[in-house]
């Protein structure tokens, strides 16, 4: 007996079709003679008879693609009988190919999707070898050894990001390779940051959403890009009086109200505020409408902060520290109150951590307890100005022509002229003004 | 045949003194001269670079060149100067090209090897030993393709023959051939050395033009000192391509009496007296000599051709001296096609 | 539109442009009697006669340097490399002279012609014949270097070709001849050259390639979004030169990390070119390494389980996303 085969006519041939049998089972063929014909990815061909005989066991039908060497017929010599094995292959005539192997059948069906088509056999040969599936590895570690306490591993767009947000990079827990400081790293540590004066203060934050106090609009975080006007007054300026170009600004506002009210407050048990407690919120509405005040000067533009956190100026025994009070036009009185003798208690003690007390975006510096009637103070940078708090004083004033005496306070703001011009700033301190001269706007 | 041409260029007499002798004593005259003042300049530091002069081979080129149409294509090596001479381009941009100057042929991006002026059908100048002979068979195929009698003139050294792409260009043109499909004239430029080794040492067979029938291009030796020789072959071989479309083979035996490239000072392979001896055999000389016989030309004459030669040469050089350098930004111009790739499906 | 597959997308646009052109000419080994080993030619000859589909030697520097002379010549031939392995005898013809004969003639010459011819491994055919050449020629100024990695593309890439002004590599993945795709039926259906295009959307990580690994790397992509939740981005480079890495670029500044696959060695291979203009002019949008998936260091082994561990497939381009995403 002869097996009639599909064969392999081509270097990349690895099925063919039978389109159509010149023979039926049963009929006597002579060597040479054509059984079928075949077609390949690239031709059609016939295939012979390699031996006369009688052709027996078609189990490949015309229409039908089967693998290379896959048994289409046979070739029975003149008084052969087929063998059972045979017949019963040719039994079923199954659509589909007769049980090809599995081998064959992933190249079969990888072959009419010429991409998958490695796939499975792929597989085969990475289990032969035990190698890993995916054999690129990662680039190998410290190939070039690097001293220990180095520089830390961050990724380019971990750096951007915390420079962006005055995340100190240091502080940050790295989670890529070898303690790559990576994005994700640097947004939950600022998610951290974020919530910890909060934590800080537990009990303020209940009352913090204080009914009385109206709902601010969100700020909108945005860089301005800057005009060529813009660019060469930074650049004049800045040649004139060294990097940052201050101007200063200086009002005497009329406390009077605040103190009384503070009083009112104070008499609530359990409460204690102090007198820059209200500054602080004061401020910090007023920077809600300026944002030009609560903004930054950089090469590629002034970023405006979306957010509000206020620097507070702190001596301490080793020299000044600003912790800052973050999103402090968000916060009352009273948590503003319990978030700054927590964080100055906390730097007195050298216990600030980094995200404590960077990223502020506006400082205030309070020399009032001193007794300092009234002083500039110098830009923190990246921040655009700060405020300089002189003491209170009782003093004669003028109102509708009578001398009175009343609660005044001076106030210097330092200015960076790149940011904030002359008339911007006293806009600001305008606001500034109402919200300090009428109280009752702090918490309306 | 295809198409009638424009110009037809007629065969000369040699024995009858023509005036094209005259001409072409002239035109041999300059390619000394100008060859002498490339030598002088590239002393000077004034040209940069390979350079490789034609001093010796003048008969070579001129005889073949002048017998060419208007229409023709000639491809050469880098030994080129004398071709686009021959093929009518300006000489001012030619010194200027190998000044490196903008207003140079190929605007200064060639040099001396890649000299190219395809409005009088010069293709080149080309750097690569035999990289141009199959650029240049598949130029014939395309005359012919396109339907034109036009011929395609491929002139490279003896040095040429033993790469590669020599024998490819050999086969494909010998094929096309065949099919009436490649009108072109190989012209072998033996001057004896491939740079520095012999034809006796670079070769197995020393008879190159043999070498050549073995690609069914039938061929002929010609003494490539004498123009008259040559002309009067080329003459002959040259109608005889446009008419079949049949590749030729001329094997011009000739000598170079200068070194292989201007830096070539100490000429280790070849002795000062085989040289002399050589210049005993100037095709200038030859030429001269001859139309004093035939045309009465005298001395005098020569000497107010040499003078003619001499002022236009020191033109040329004064031209090249003082065009200015290309400007920066030719740097990123010729790349590719002038309105880059993204255009690059817009046909004409 | 209608689907056709990548071998009949490249034999339509010739027959096209044949038939729009009459300076269209094609010239290979065996192209015409026998009818082309990949049968991308049958038929041409006895449709277009001897002139125009021309049978040479087994000469390649023959074939690439008479194109060229074609080509100066103002005809508009298309070379069939066998396989572009062979093309590599041709390198000083492609080179040394298509490449730079319009600038060192200060632009007196257009040189179009085009050189085609399937590239790849994937068929045991060993270290000679199966290996990948678009860094090789990417190299070269004055060329221009195309992997389609689509029926249309590669239909309307060729057409693009054929009607340039440059030598054009066209580099043709033997592996994709089978596969089918849609394909545009206008004539003047055309792909520019330096218009890479954006495969898959994705938001998570960026994938580059081109030609086969394009589709792997697509492949590799379903396999991440529905096993891993990774949705990946997946840029068709298409043109190797001109090279557009615009769309790639603003890929990787919503994904910060890239991924790209070529399927041969690594070494000086396109994947270190694009991975370093990725690290050139996003650096500040990386948040890991570029990472590479290439083919093994090695000349390319008969045997087929060693053939296909010395190429890259999906699990090697997952790994390097999983990477890329810190996921391991």
């Amino acid at each position: 007996m002869a097996e009639v085969i599909m064969p392999k006519v081509g270097d990349a041939m690895t099925e063919g079709k039978v389109v159509r049998w010149y023979k039926k089972a049963g009929e006597a063929v002579k060597k040479g003679e054509p059984l079928l014909e075949i077609e390949t990815d690239k031709v059609n061909l016939d295939v012979e008879a390699e031996q006369d005989g009688t052709l027996a066991a078609v189990t490949v039908e015309a229409g039908q693609t089967v693998p290379v060497g896959n048994v289409l017929a046979s070739v029975l010599a003149p008084g052969e009988k087929a063998p059972p094995a045979a017949k019963a292959a040719a039994a079923p005539k199954k659509p589909e190919v007769s049980e090809p192997e599995k081998g064959q059948q992933r190249r079969r069906t990888d072959k009419k999707d010429s991409i998958k088509h490695t796939t499975g056999e792929y597989q085969e040969a990475i289990e032969q070898q035990g190698l890993r599936k995916d054999r690129t590895a990662a680039p190998s570690a410290n190939v070039v050894a690097l001293p220990e306490g180095g520089r830390r591993r961050s990724s380019p767009l971990a750096r951007r990001m915390a420079r962006d947000l005055g995340v100190p990079l240091e502080a940050v827990q790295g989670s890529g390779p070898q303690g790559r400081v990576i994005a994700k790293d640097v947004q939950n540590f600022r998610g951290a940051a974020e919530a910890q004066p909060a934590a800080a203060a537990p009990r303020a934050s209940r009352v913090s959403a204080a009914p009385l106090m109206s709902t601010l609009p969100a700020l909108e975080a945005k860089l301005v890009p800057l005009s060529a006007m813009r660019r060469t007054i930074a650049k004049r300026l800045a040649e004139s009086t060294g990097p940052i170009p201050h101007f200063y600004l200086t009002a005497d506002y009329d406390v009077t109200n605040l103190l009384s009210f503070r009083e009112q407050v104070n008499a609530i048990e359990g409460i204690k505020t102090s007198v820059n407690d209200y500054i602080v919120r004061a401020v910090a509405l007023a920077l809600h409408h300026h944002p030009y005040v609560n903004a930054s000067w950089g090469d590629d533009g002034i970023s405006l902060h979306g957010e509000v956190h206020i620097g507070i100026a702190v001596s301490t025994p080793e020299g000044l520290i600003t912790p800052v009070v973050r999103n402090a036009d968000q916060k009352s009185i009273r948590e503003i109150g319990d978030e700054v003798r927590a964080l100055a208690e906390k730097a007195r003690n050298r216990k600030l951590l980094p995200n404590e007390y960077q990223g502020s975006t506006f400082t205030i510096s309070n020399l009032g307890a001193w007794g300092i009637e009234e002083f500039t103070a110098i830009i923190n940078p990246p921040n655009a100005a700060i405020l300089a708090i002189g003491a209170v004083e009782s003093r004669p004033v003028v109102i509708e022509r009578q001398v009175a005496v009343r609660e005044r306070m001076k106030i210097t703001m330092s200015c960076d002229h790149r940011v904030v011009d002359g008339a911007a700033g006293a806009e600001f301190l305008k606001t500034l003004r109402q919200y300090l001269e009428q109280p009752l706007r702090l918490i309306v | 045949m295809p198409e009638t041409k424009e110009n037809s260029v007629s065969t000369i007499d040699p024995a009858a003194c023509a005036p094209e002798w005259t001409e072409i004593l002239k035109r041999m005259i300059f390619i000394r001269r100008f060859e002498e003042a490339t030598e002088r300049e590239f002393r000077r530091g004034k040209i940069g670079g390979y350079l490789h002069v034609y001093i010796g081979q003048e008969g070579v080129a001129s005889g073949i060149i002048t017998a060419t149409r208007d229409r023709d294509v000639v491809f050469s090596g880098y030994r080129d100067h004398a071709h686009a001479i021959l093929r009518g381009t300006d000489p001012n941009r030619i010194m200027a090209e190998l000044f490196g100057k903008a207003s140079g042929v190929s605007k200064g991006k060639g040099g001396s090897m890649h000299l190219f002026d395809v409005e009088h059908g010069f293709y080149g100048g080309y750097g690569i030993v035999g990289g141009h002979l199959t650029l240049a068979a598949g130029a014939a195929y395309a005359l012919r393709y396109q339907g034109t009698d036009r011929i395609c003139v491929c002139y490279f050294g003896d040095g040429a023959m033993n790469i590669g792409s020599f024998h490819e260009a050999m086969n494909m043109a010998g094929l096309w051939g065949n099919q009436g499909l490649c009108p072109i004239l190989f012209v072998i430029e033996n001057n004896g050395y491939a740079m520095g080794t012999s034809v006796e040492r670079h070769s197995a067979l020393t008879d190159l033009v043999t070498r050549v029938r073995a690609y069914n291009i039938p061929g002929e030796k010609v003494d490539g000192q004498d123009v008259f020789a040559v002309r009067g072959a080329a003459d002959r071989v040259i109608g005889q391509i446009r008419e079949t479309g049949k590749p030729y083979c001329l094997e011009a035996v000739t000598y170079r009496f200068s070194g292989h490239g201007a830096a070539d000072i100490l000429q280790p392979y070849r002795s000062k007296d085989e040289v002399e001896q050589h210049r005993h055999r100037d095709p200038i000389i030859i030429l001269r000599n001859r139309l004093r016989e035939i045309c009465g030309v005298t001395d005098e004459d020569v000497r107010k051709m040499d003078e003619e030669a001499n002022e236009r040469v020191a033109a040329a050089v004064k031209f090249a001296e003082e065009s200015p350098v290309p400007g920066g930004t030719e740097l990123f111009t010729d790349v590719v096609a002038e309105h880059g790739p993204r255009q690059i499906n817009q046909t004409e | 539109m209608a689907e056709k597959s990548y071998r009949d997308a490249i034999r339509e646009a010739m027959i096209e442009e044949m038939d729009r052109d009459p300076n269209v000419l094609i010239m290979g080994e065996d192209i015409g009697v026998y009818e082309g080993t990949f049968r991308i030619t049958a038929g041409m000859l006895k449709k277009y006669g001897s002139k125009r589909v021309i049978d040479t030697p087994i000469a390649e520097a023959g074939m690439a340097g008479t194109a060229v002379g074609m080509a100066m010549l103002g005809l508009r031939p298309i070379v069939e490399m066998m396989t572009m392995n062979f093309a590599i005898v041709a390198a000083d013809q492609i080179l040394n002279h298509a490449a730079k004969v319009r600038y060192f003639s200060g632009g007196q010459v257009d040189v179009p012609m085009v050189i085609r011819g399937p590239q790849g491994a994937g068929v045991q055919l060993s270290a000679q014949h199966s290996q990948t050449f678009e860094a090789f020629y990417g190299h070269f100024p004055g060329l221009a270097v195309v992997a389609p990695a689509t029926p249309a593309d590669a239909k309307g890439m060729l057409k693009t070709a054929v009607r340039g002004k440059d030598p054009v590599i066209f580099l043709e993945s033997a592996a994709l001849y089978g596969m089918k795709g849609e394909v545009p039926e206008d004539p003047d259906f055309t792909v520019p050259f330096g218009e890479s295009r954006v495969a898959r959307e994705g938001s998570d990580v960026t994938i580059v390639s081109y030609g086969r690994m394009l589709q792997l790397s697509l492949v590799a992509a379903e396999k991440l979004s529905k096993e891993e939740g990774i949705e990946a981005e997946v840029i068709d480079l298409r043109s190797i030169r001109p090279l557009d890495l615009v769309p790639t670029y603003a890929s990787v500044a919503r994904t910060h990390r890239a991924v790209v696959v070529q399927e041969q060695w690594k070494p000086f291979g396109a994947a270190a070119e694009i991975a370093a203009s990725i690290t050139e002019e996003m650096f500040d949008e990386l948040d890991a390494p570029v990472a590479r998936v290439t083919g093994e260091d090695v000349p390319m082994p008969y045997a087929r389980n060693l053939e296909l561990l010395a190429t890259p497939h999906e699990p090697q381009i997952i790994g390097a996303v999983r990477r890329v995403m810190y996921r391991e």
